[in-house]
Parts: C-alpha cells; sequence; structure tokens
C-alpha cells in the first residue's frame, strides 16, 4: 500500500514538473517574440526620419514614399501577443525593400550617400537591421526548444494528456529557399 | 676533452637562451635568437652526452645485480651496502640524464612562448610581488579569495586594445583538506591533503561600465534574457534593470552565447575595472610547443609562432564591449 502510494506521488511529481517545464517554455517563446515586436517597432523610430529625407532630397525613387508607407503598416499590425510568422515575414520583406533601395540610392549618388545625416541613418538602420535579426535568432531557438519538449517523450504524454499545447512555426524570410534547387523533404 | 666540452659549450648556449627568452622585447630580438640557435645547430646537437652518466648507471645495476649473486664471497652488510650504493648512483645518473634532457626542453619552451607572447603584444611582467598583488586584488574581487594557503599571483602579461589597458593573471592558490582517522586501537591520526589549483583570467580597464555582472554576486538585482542558452551559460547582476536590458540587446545576447561563451564569469568594480575569469588557454604558456631538439623546425615556428586563438577572442569581446556599453 505505501509503495503504490509512493510509486503515486512520484508519478503525479513527475507530471507537475513536465508540465511547469512545458509552459515555462511557451512562456519563453512568447517572450522572445515579444523581444523581437519591440525591436521591429523600434524600427518605426526611422521612419519620420526617412520621410524627411524623400522630401528634402529628390534622388529617391518615386516609389519609395510608398515602400516606407508600407513598411509603417505592416509594423503597426504585429501584434506582442499573438505570435503570427507571416506577418513579421511580410515586415521582413518590407523592410528589406525600403533598406535596400534607401541604401542603393546612397551608392548611386555619392554626394548624398556622404552626408552624415545619410550615414548616420544608414548605421542606425544596419543596428536595428542585426537586433532584429539577433531576436529572431533567439525565437527560433526558443519555439525549438519548447516543439522538442512537446513532441519528445515523456513530455509528449504530459501534453497530449494535460497541457495540450501546439507546436509553434519557426520564422523564415521567403524567397530565400524558394530559389534553391534542393530542398529537404521535411 | 671533446665530450666536456660539447656539454659545457651546450650548457653556456642554453643558459644565453634563457636570458633571451626573458629579456627579448621585440621580434627582432626573436629573429636574433633565431639565427643564433640556426648557427649553433650547424656545429652542434641540441642532445648532451651522457656517456658518462649511461656507464654510472650501468655500472650501478651491475652492482645490484652482483649484490644478489650467491657465488659471490660477500658478508650480509656489504651485500646491503652495495645495494644501497647501486641504487643511490642509478637513480643519479638517470636524474643527471633526466635533468638535462628536461633542461633543453624548458629553455626551448620558454623562448617560444616569449615568441609567442610577444607575436600577441604581450610583455611578461616580472615587476611584482605575487603575494602584495594577490592581497590587493583580494579585496577588489572575490574570484581570489579562495584557497587555504600559498595563494599568489605567479604570471602577468601587459597588453591592450585600442586604448583599453589589460592584465592576464595567473593566480594560483592550494586548497588543504583534513582527514581524521582511527585506526582499530582507537588512535586518531590527522593527515593532511594539499591540492594546488589555477585560475586564469584577465582584469580590464574599461571607461563608465560599472553596472552589471557575470556569474558575480556583485549587484543584488537580477536580470535574464529571452535567450535560454544565455540564462544557462549567465547569471546576471546589475545595478538596474534597465542597464542591463540597454546592454544586452538581441545581438549582444547572441553574441555572449556563440562567440564568447567561453567567459566564465565577470565582475565589475566602482572603477569600472573588470575581472574576467577565462580558461587557461588563454595563456601563452598553454600553446604547444616544438622541440628545441629540431632545430630547423623550430627556428622556424620561433619566427612565426601560432596566435593564441582565445586571446583574439578575449581582444575581440572587450572591443565588443567598447562598442555596445
Amino acid at each position: 500500500m505505501i509503495t503504490l502510494l509512493v510509486v503515486a506521488a512520484v508519478i503525479i511529481i513527475g507530471i507537475i514538473i513536465l508540465y511547469n517545464q512545458i509552459v515555462g517554455n511557451l512562456n519563453r517563446a512568447k517572450r522572445a517574440w515579444s523581444d523581437v515586436i519591440t525591436y521591429e517597432k523600434l524600427k518605426q523610430d526611422v521612419i519620420p526620419q526617412l520621410t524627411k529625407l524623400t522630401e528634402n532630397f529628390k534622388e529617391f525613387e518615386s516609389d519609395f514614399i510608398e515602400k516606407v508607407t508600407a513598411l509603417r503598416e505592416s509594423i503597426s499590425v504585429l501584434d506582442k501577443d499573438d505570435i503570427d510568422v507571416k506577418a513579421l515575414a511580410n515586415v521582413e520583406t518590407k523592410s528589406k525593400a525600403v533598406f535596400s533601395s534607401f541604401k542603393a540610392t546612397a551608392e548611386n549618388y555619392p554626394e548624398l550617400g556622404s552626408t552624415k545625416i545619410v550615414q548616420d541613418l544608414m548605421d542606425e538602420i544596419s543596428d536595428k537591421n542585426e537586433n532584429v535579426a539577433a531576436a529572431i535568432t533567439i525565437y527560433n531557438r526558443s519555439v525549438e526548444h519548447f516543439n522538442n519538449s512537446i513532441e519528445m517523450v515523456p513530455y509528449n504524454v504530459v501534453n497530449s494528456l494535460f497541457a495540450r499545447k501546439q507546436q509553434l512555426d519557426n520564422f523564415h524570410q521567403s524567397g530565400t529557399v524558394e530559389s534553391y534547387d534542393y530542398k529537404p523533404n521535411f | 676533452m671533446q665530450r666536456t666540452s660539447r656539454n659545457k659549450t651546450l650548457k653556456e648556449h642554453l643558459g644565453e637562451l634563457k636570458a633571451h627568452a626573458i629579456t627579448a622585447k621585440s621580434k627582432d630580438d626573436i629573429n636574433r635568437v633565431a639565427q643564433h640557435i640556426s648557427q649553433f645547430s650547424k656545429r652542434n646537437t641540441y642532445s648532451f652526452n651522457h656517456s658518462f652518466a649511461i656507464v654510472g648507471l650501468g655500472l650501478a645495476v651491475l652492482c645490484i645485480l652482483l649484490s644478489f649473486w650467491a657465488q659471490m664471497d660477500l658478508s650480509y652488510d656489504q651485500r646491503i651496502w652495495m645495494r644501497i650504493g647501486g641504487c643511490i648512483v642509478g637513480v643519479a645518473c638517470i636524474a643527471n640524464i633526466w635533468i638535462r634532457i628536461a633542461s633543453i626542453k624548458s629553455t626551448g619552451d620558454k623562448l617560444y612562448v616569449r615568441a609567442v607572447a610577444i607575436n600577441a603584444g604581450m610583455e611578461r611582467d616580472y615587476a611584482f610581488n605575487g603575494k602584495s598583488y594577490w592581497q590587493e586584488l583580494k579585496t577588489i574581487f572575490p574570484l581570489f579569495n579562495r584557497g587555504d594557503e600559498n595563494q599568489s599571483i605567479t604570471k602577468r602579461y601587459l597588453c591592450g586594445v585600442d586604448s583599453t589597458p589589460l592584465t592576464l593573471f595567473e593566480f594560483k592558490y592550494v586548497n588543504v583538506s583534513t582527514q581524521h582517522s582511527t585506526d582499530s586501537n582507537g588512535n586518531s591520526r590527522t593527515s593532511k591533503t594539499r591540492s594546488t589549483h589555477y585560475k586564469y583570467g584577465m582584469l580590464v580597464q574599461f571607461t563608465d561600465f560599472n553596472y552589471l555582472s557575470l556569474n558575480a554576486k556583485r549587484f543584488d538585482t537580477k536580470w535574464d534574457s529571452a535567450s535560454r542558452t544565455f540564462n544557462r551559460l549567465y547569471k546576471v547582476r546589475c545595478a538596474t534593470e534597465i542597464q542591463a536590458a540597454k546592454f544586452f540587446d538581441p545581438k549582444v545576447v547572441l553574441a555572449f552565447t556563440d562567440k564568447y561563451n567561453f567567459i566564465k564569469s565577470m565582475d565589475v568594480n566602482a572603477q569600472s575595472v573588470a575581472c574576467f575569469e577565462l580558461p587557461k588557454d588563454v595563456f601563452p604558456s598553454q600553446v604547444k610547443k616544438p622541440s628545441l631538439r629540431k632545430p630547423t623546425d623550430f627556428v622556424q615556428q620561433l619566427q612565426q609562432p601560432t596566435q593564441i586563438p582565445m586571446l583574439e577572442d578575449a581582444k575581440s569581446l572587450i572591443q565588443f564591449i567598447n562598442e555596445n556599453k
């Protein structure tokens, strides 16, 4: 009788520990996502300066303002509490379009590219992009850890019976792997 | 005799090389030593003549064997003295051979380590008292508050990155553990075991960087990042969470997790002096050293010594902190 009670207690404690680990891993992935959104939204600080530059310098492409507006709108859709990797991918695509165009204009017009305001802006954009990329890497690692914790034994048993959490999606940039000849079959 | 002069010549030459290993300050000095070794090796080899020692060892073994030979007309005491004498002479001969071989190796190693240090822009500092320096550091950083006896800073290298000075140190300490045992007669016995330990690291003088530590309990406020791996490697303590969050933005967190994960701890005092505990590979004495007994290969490596990868990473870390603080 006592043996049965001890075994039952050990199993219950084990379930509690595994359950808490699953919840902890999910919360960490959510926090990592929050950080990604925080640093994405910091890009909005740069947008007014970009808009002002376009007004003052005619060297920018005619559709540059539309790209900047599209980027601002896509960033405003991002939600810290809702993990939406598709929305993030959309932001990253628009962000890439804006900053590539900005960089190309700065390189094509050296007199514009060598001004302090443009140099400072490029440094700031580069810094923000680095932070977003790093935050996304940390997010992906957290997602991997969480997904492992609900798929591997014995976590999958606890998850299917008690926690019932769904797998999270990793972030990947669209347009990066579609052109590859080799595609893994998983 | 030619044998004696060969050993004498080699001994004098090794003495000169040892002096160069301490006094060399630049690559030109190292190149001069390399040429000196090349010229020496054209006429001589880096091996002592052990003829007398080998003969002595042979005689000692023979003496011991004869002492066991029943046919020898010797008293018991004479046999005992033959064995004792043979052992003493044999051990002395072996020790003599070993000391000579070791002197060649240690001279070559010291010279190569010096070349590696000069190549890395480091200067060995001999002008300090290890015990006093340890006592001074002990009052500032808890890392040095360990060991039961013989605590001392045994080695110190001075270096710099851009305008940031840094000091590499080797900290030696001895732990003493006492065991009590009681035998079957009820007599208690106390025995002491001494174990020597080393810690390696660097002291860096930053400016305006005195608000956080890693794996050191300098501050009361804790902070953690969104990265599980970072949190497993480092326990961050800070003056305020805002300062920690501002410093540890995602790219810094990722860099500390992936590139700088060799740091064991980082402690900073109010004067922005940071003490990093690092693995022993940061020290030039830990590199793989060529043998002076192969002088051609030795000279080539002396003139193009290996880099210390961990030291380069440590320098890169200092630059990284300066850019992001």
